[in-house]
């Protein structure tokens, strides 16, 4: 059996109108690795959540890189993003109290962080060398 | 993304094509607060909306808040069946009213 693996690299900056670049690599992933187009939406989704996420409250307001890196084996993708903002752990807000939440105290970062937890199967989080590692896990 | 107001006997109505992310939600925001100052009954299209995410969500949200606030009224149409997911998955497709077509929303404003 021929294994592959298959691996995409992105750096861009801490900036809203950077997403449209994301978006564009996303998409053209999806057609080179042949991945499941009804799931493209739920990636590109979660990927926007996350870098929404570090773009309002990870960095106060010096540019700052941000790597995504996409690594494509076994039915599986699994996207990394690294961020050098003040430490951030997603996992451990409780998303599920945010949803129940009435919806005048509702906070949009609170229903990003729910909808990643929900389109994802798998996500770690750790705090390395002064950067956010953040990654997320999709079987198809 | 694109925004069309129309307005008619039954109520203001808000057609948005296109992606509803964090790069463009702010206009739609903008839009949308012009729009609240002076409706009560609003109907937002969402028959050629793409795309929608949590910073769009939440201006939903906000439009919903505010009507309820001054006794409005906030309707939604045409939502696609993957944006759809979206809302269920934020949790909060339950708090909107979601009609198939305009005029089915229209026969339902007070």
């Amino acid at each position: 059996m021929v294994r592959t693996m298959k691996t995409k690299n992105l750096q861009i900056q801490n900036k809203i109108s950077e997403l449209h670049r994301i978006n564009q690599v996303i998409d053209a992933l999806f057609m080179e690795w042949e991945l499941p187009v009804k799931s493209k939406f739920k990636v590109i989704l979660a990927v926007e959540e996350v870098f929404a996420n570090i773009v309002n409250y990870a960095y106060d307001i010096r540019e700052q890189p941000i790597d995504l890196q996409f690594l494509f084996e076994n039915e599986m993708l699994t996207i990394r993003v690294l961020d050098y903002g003040k430490p951030f752990n997603p996992l451990q807000f409780d998303s599920e109290a945010e949803i129940k939440k009435p919806i005048e105290e509702k906070e949009s970062g609170g229903i990003g962080i729910h909808i990643i937890k929900s389109v994802m199967n798998e996500i770690n989080y750790q705090r390395k060398n002064g950067r956010n590692i953040l990654t997320l896990k999709k079987t198809f | 993304m694109k925004i069309e107001e129309t307005r008619n006997e039954h109520a203001y109505i808000v057609k948005i094509t296109g992606k509803v992310d964090t790069a463009s939600y702010r206009y739609f925001e903008n839009t949308m607060l012009d729009v609240l100052e002076t409706e009560k009954n609003v109907l937002l299209d969402c028959t050629d909306m793409t795309y929608i995410s949590s910073a769009g969500i939440r201006v939903f949200l906000m439009v919903l808040k505010t009507l309820q606030s001054k006794n409005g009224q906030l309707k939604l149409c045409g939502i696609r069946n993957d944006t759809k997911e979206i809302f269920e998955i934020s949790g909060v497709s339950k708090l909107f009213e979601i009609y198939t077509t305009q005029l089915e929303a229209y026969t339902n404003f007070d």
